[in-house]
């Protein structure tokens, strides 16, 4: 069911000039030891800050945390903390509202970004980090509104001949209309291309309004491995997310790369295809 | 091709206009000899971030490297590979565009010297993806490994709208133990017109007997679309409350150079779980980025780019 209630929070944020930044995954399972860590610094004025996580189907788990950052201060969270009482496991998205004092701005995308921790290992040592940032502006007018990359997902064998790696992306809606009173639902389309340029599309992905998806590619695409392998030992690909029916949408996104061999991972956000700069144009 | 005049009386980075093209270092005196000495704090280029990716010398100069306002850059300011494969780097690239795009690959030694050219595609396909495993590339081109030094992927379309660039460049590094990530940056500029070019941030570091964030800052400048100029980034290292722990200046980066800074050396030493690390200059473009090292087995835990302070966000709109 629709969570309204932050609905109708985000657009009173909104209307207030508060800027979001989302991550589309993160996981907290206190019994094995996994947590997420928020790390933010403010270079600006003084900014507001208000932070929701949302579990995959779209609900709000928590309280919404609110805090001031001074300038040249670190907001540094561990998000197990975030949770209710009881609560020992989380998956989901998460928000982070930033409003700043003066007309300098708000921290929004800056300086933003999550760690993924297992306490189990060495103190000091993190999984991987990943910068959250989200699509909500077309900067180029260019169709789709939507059209994130990424530019390598990996297939290989372990030295037992096992599969060596598994690949996963994280998506989560934002909720971004045309003014109406209804948001579209999101309906996204996977895809995946090889070295040689050959291309296979998944079955759109549903996403519930505010909600997310954490999903193992090979589940949308049984047979990836031998698509992508190539030498028979090691491969690479390409991902790319749209929405299936050119809605007016946003998405935070994720891909996470993990080597089971070493238990090792990349994480990187998809790139925006319309975060992109017209040509002969300096920033 | 008009060249780019390397004037070291510059007090005032410029851009360059649509015609600017190649650019010479040569005039600019970096000094490769700074490759040799390893894991060096502030003030010199260094190698490896255990110091041991740098041989004593042994590759190409290759001279002035290709930069054109046509030739939009997306750096990596820190690369590695040895010899025997267990530590590399690798560029993922995508072109995402619905036009060919030309793909330009270079790459520096730490100090500055270009050491491998390439084109890698004329007429890179939309949709068509490429990995280029950094030390096979520097092989190939007769570079000895082992190396650390920078990267730059230079994309261009031949008609369209838009650059690769950014979009479709992700930049790994592997080995011996872990894998790490991030995707590619460039100066892209200080739109915020205020007195500091260069603004980087990254909000974390770490300092354990084991990990150990260390920092590659490589001058970036004189890409193309912009003046080649000196670099004496101001390096600022505070705790979360916004105390002030390290405030220093290193000494100067030649354009194309990139130095290693070691987050413990930085800090004495000192054990900081987390801190956050600012880098400034008021003229030079630089790019940054964030390894944490584990020093039991030279492997990078995780990398971070640095975030640019310009790039700030109002109402629905950004700067940056």
């Amino acid at each position: 069911m629709t969570d309204y209630a932050s609905l109708i929070r985000f657009g009173e944020l909104l209307d207030a000039d508060y800027i979001p930044s989302v991550g589309a995954w993160v996981q907290i399972d206190k019994d094995a030891g996994l947590t997420s860590i928020l790390n933010a610094f403010n270079t600006l004025g003084e900014q507001t800050i208000e932070l929701f996580m949302f579990n995959q189907a779209g609900d709000s788990v928590g309280e919404t945390f609110k805090t001031k950052l001074a300038t040249n201060e670190t907001l540094r969270l561990d998000l197990e903390d975030l949770l209710p009482a009881g609560t020992k496991k989380f998956e989901g998205a998460i928000w982070l509202w930033c409003k700043g004092a003066d007309s300098e701005g708000s921290i929004g995308l800056q300086a933003i970004d999550l760690d993924f921790v297992d306490r189990n290992l060495p103190k000091g040592f993190t999984l991987g980090s990943v910068h959250i940032i989200f699509d909500f502006l077309n900067t180029l007018n260019i169709a789709p509104w939507l059209d994130l990359v990424s530019p390598r997902v990996m297939v290989g064998k372990t030295k037992e001949g096992g599969p060596r790696f598994r690949n996963y992306l994280g998506l989560a809606h934002i909720p971004i209309n045309d003014g109406s009173d209804e948001f579209p639902e999101p309906e996204l389309v996977v895809t995946i291309a090889n070295q040689e340029g050959e291309t296979k599309v998944a079955a759109p992905i549903k996403v519930p309004i505010l909600g997310s998806v954490f999903v193992h590619l090979e589940s949308l695409f049984p047979d990836m491995p031998d698509f992508l392998m190539g030498d028979g030992t090691s491969g690479y690909g390409s991902v790319g997310v749209r929405d299936k029916n050119s809605n007016l949408l946003g998405l935070a996104s994720m891909i996470k790369v993990v080597d089971v061999q070493s238990g090792s991972m990349l994480v990187n956000h998809l790139n925006d295809r319309n975060f992109a700069r017209p040509a002969m144009k300096d920033g | 091709m008009k060249h780019v005049k390397v004037d070291p009386n510059i007090t005032r980075r410029k851009l360059l206009g649509a015609g600017a093209g190649l650019a010479t270092i040569a005039a600019l005196g970096c000094d490769s000899s700074n490759n040799g000495d390893g894991n060096t704090t502030a003030n010199t280029g260094s190698g490896g971030a255990g110091g041991s990716m740098n041989p004593d010398g042994g590759w190409p100069n290759l001279g002035a490297p290709e930069v054109s306002s046509q030739l939009w850059q997306t750096m990596a300011a820190y690369v590695r590979a040895n010899a025997d494969g267990t530590i590399g780097s690798r560029v993922n690239l995508y072109n995402p565009s619905e036009v060919t795009q030309r793909v330009v690959v270079q790459v520096f030694d730490m100090g500055g010297q270009l050491v491998a050219r390439e084109e890698v595609s004329a007429a890179f396909a939309p949709g068509k993806a490429e990995h280029l495993d950094v030390g096979a590339f520097l092989s190939k081109h007769g570079v000895a490994l082992p190396f650390a030094g920078s990267m730059w992927v230079g994309t261009t379309p031949k008609s369209g709208k838009v650059f690769m660039g950014l979009q479709g460049i992700v930049y790994d590094w592997y080995g011996p133990t872990y894998l790490a990530s991030v995707h590619g940056m460039r100066d892209i500029g200080n739109s915020n017109g205020d007195t500091m070019w260069t603004d980087l941030i990254l909000p974390k570091l770490t300092v354990t007997d084991r990990f150990v964030s260390k920092v590659a800052i490589h001058n970036a400048s004189g890409d193309g679309v912009s003046e080649a100029l000196d670099a004496k980034p101001e390096i600022i290292v505070r705790a979360d409350d916004g105390k002030e722990l390290v405030h220093t200046t290193l000494e100067a980066i030649p354009p194309y150079c990139t130095v290693l800074v070691d987050a413990a050396e930085l800090l004495g030493n000192a054990a900081v779980e987390l801190s956050s690390i600012q880098i400034r200059e008021p003229e030079a473009g630089l790019v940054a980025l964030g390894f944490v090292h584990d020093n039991d087995n030279d492997g990078f835990a995780t990398a971070d780019h640095f975030f640019d302070r310009h790039f700030v966000a109002h109402g629905l709109g950004f700067t940056g």
